[in-house]
């Protein structure tokens, strides 16, 4: 039999996610980061949510912003309600009490303020300040051991802030329950903010770097999605369905229409119909089996204009709860977020097919290129298990030309199935082509096959040519006054 | 000359409006919460008192209330500062002569504390 800790949840999801569920009641931790980095805001979240909980939160200040300079700040979030301020949330000065009476006398007035207010979470914000207070590591300790010993034995959750690097044999580090850090760092010429829990005790947690935001709302925290889902959510349900892609024709030569909870990738340059391939796969999305249009590149409105020019209206799919469609433009995103916003998109409307156009948006929102893999493996078996069937595009940068370049090799190796979008010049027209090159567990017709976009969408004929000849990029019919290219 | 409390726990604050009152012809003392404000109370005459409400020991509040209960309807008059809006004051009328929520125009303060002692004079 394990015992259950009592948890003081944060409010912020992704956070009590990564905690294991929030704090621990009674335990203390310290929230760490440079100036800037978003404790204060992060912190006073967490105040107001316990309030709101019915706590009550005694939030002591040593040499910081002035209350009303911090008011003032918080003031321009959702989250920030001036009307605990007082009953709920307590805000008191320490800073007199620490450098005329020292350490003995913040000790004092903390646990009569926390026994005055019947605080359940007391915040101390400056401990950088009691550390250059403390005559020395042994005089920090016995304070912070302390400060522990009167919340704990109140029940009062203790988090501290500090500005102060902590390195793992700092008094801080070895005597609090668990330690937060945040940072905001440049990569390339943006600016990334994560956390990450430095220690934790009595909690399994998700350990490592996972990025977060601030907005209107708050502090947003999105678990690193790999640690997340390091292991589906749910079991996966392997069946033989199939799901139509959207072009009888391709459904044939796919053996029926893609595999049901599979994930494939439309390989192809920029304008050979990857987009329009999707949409028409979106287009059998019911009220039932619901579709997530999920981009990056063209907006709601211009999607719609597009995908009726080939027979499919978006918003009478929309309208009728068939379809939701989402655009993130690739400008700044989290890639995080964009896996989080995906899935939560998925479970709000129990969606059963998702185009994701392309996989190039999550490229760029990766500040971690190396990550790619891992998180979109993750996402992958994640959506198989939500009953998913997935079609994503991925641009590959040639327009004509013999290789086929795919962005990240590896990608094959964790999608079932593999589709080429490819332009060939015949008799100076350009055609295009599709080839399917993988089907999970499933016979599929390999010959390469010239299709077209009309008013029906993607039309898929019998050409006759050689995979060869896609291959090399140069569909060129060889004849007496026509040799073959060299 | 008169002499006000000045009655907050962040040490800044506290100064700047001692600053301003001096600079206004006050005299002025310091009391960094509600319990040494009544222990300067004890000792020292004073004409008017501005204090802060959320503080340790004893909030502004409790202070005032301190205050009517000692010296009675003739007590000296209390303002009251907050940086958050003016509840307190509401479900207590009568206690406090005047509020000012943080932040707020010193000169205002000045001119509503020389308007309160005018009046008692």
């Amino acid at each position: 039999m394990v015992d259950a800790l009592e948890r003081v949840t944060t409010g912020i999801e992704g956070l009590d996610l990564i905690l294991g569920g929030g704090f621990v009641r009674g335990g203390a931790y310290v929230i760490q980061g440079r100036p800037g980095t978003g404790k204060t805001i992060l912190t006073n979240q967490v105040c107001f949510h316990h309030v709101r909980r019915g706590g009550r939160v005694l939030y002591v200040t040593l040499l910081a912003e002035s209350h009303t300079h911090m008011f003032q700040n918080l003031g321009t979030l959702e989250y920030f309600d001036r009307s605990a301020i007082g009953d709920g949330v307590y805000y008191v000065n320490a800073n007199r009490a620490l450098s005329e009476d020292g350490l003995d006398g913040l000790i004092g007035l903390l646990r009569a303020e926390m026994k005055r207010q019947r605080a359940s979470l007391l915040v101390l914000d400056g401990l950088l300040n009691v550390r250059e207070t403390a005559d020395s590591d042994i005089d920090l300790k016995r304070c912070l051991q302390a400060l522990q010993g009167q919340a704990e034995f109140v029940g009062c959750t203790l988090l501290m802030l500090t500005s102060a690097g902590l390195d793992e044999v700092s008094p801080e580090h070895t005597m609090v329950d668990g330690i937060i850090g945040l940072t905001d760092e440049l990569m390339g010429a943006r600016a990334v903010r994560r956390l990450q829990i430095r220690k934790l005790r009595g909690s399994a947690h998700l350990r490592g770097l996972h990025q977060f935001d601030i907005t209107r709302r708050g502090v947003v925290v999105f678990a690193r999605l790999e640690a997340q889902y390091a292991q589906p959510s749910r079991d996966d349900a392997a069946d033989v369905e199939r799901a139509s892609i959207g072009s009888g024709r391709l459904d044939a030569m796919l053996g029926g229409g893609l595999p049901a909870r599979s994930a494939t990738l439309l390989l192809g340059a920029s304008g050979t119909g990857k987009t329009t391939l999707g949409l028409q796969f979106l287009g059998c999305s019911t009220p039932e089996a619901p579709g997530l249009h999920f981009g990056f590149y063209e907006t709601p409105a211009r999607l719609a204009l597009k995908a009726a020019s080939v027979g499919v209206d978006l918003d009478r799919l929309t309208r009728s709860g068939a379809l939701d469609v989402l655009w993130f433009p690739p400008t700044e995103n989290l890639l995080d977020e964009l896996g989080h916003r995906l899935l939560d998109a998925v479970e709000r409307r129990g969606a059963r097919r998702v185009f994701l156009d392309g996989v190039g948006g999550l490229e760029r929102a990766a500040a971690d290129p190396a990550r790619l893999m891992t998180f979109t493996t993750a996402l992958l078996n994640e959506l198989r298990t939500r009953g998913v069937t997935m079609l994503a595009s991925w641009e590959t940068p040639r327009l004509f030309g013999g290789a086929v370049d795919a962005p990240v090799p590896e990608i094959s190796s964790i999608v079932e199935n593999l589709l080429l979008l490819r332009f060939a010049e015949v008799r100076a027209r350009v055609h295009r082509l599709l080839a399917i090159l993988k089907v999970r567990d499933s016979g599929y017709d390999p010959r390469l096959m010239e299709f077209t976009i009309g008013a029906g969408g993607v039309e898929v004929s019998d050409t006759g040519e050689s995979a060869e000849a896609l291959l090399s990029g140069y569909a060129n019919l060889p004849g007496p006054s026509d040799p073959a290219p060299r | 000359m008169k002499v006000a409390l000045v009655v907050d726990d962040e040490p800044l604050v506290a100064m700047m409006v001692a600053s301003a009152l001096d600079d206004a012809g006050f005299s002025v003392i310091e009391a960094y919460d509600g319990r040494h404000a009544l222990e300067i109370l004890g000792t020292t005459r004073i004409d008017v008192v501005v204090t802060d409400y959320m503080m340790p020991r004893l909030n502004g509040l409790d202070l005032a209330l301190e205050i009517r209960a000692r010296q009675g309807r003739d007590a000296i008059p209390v303002v009251l500062t907050s940086a958050v809006p003016g509840d307190v004051v509401l479900r207590h009328p009568g206690v406090f002569a005047a509020f000012f929520q943080k932040p707020y125009d010193l000169d205002e303060v000045t001119a509503t504390l020389n308007a309160l002692l005018d009046a008692r004079a």
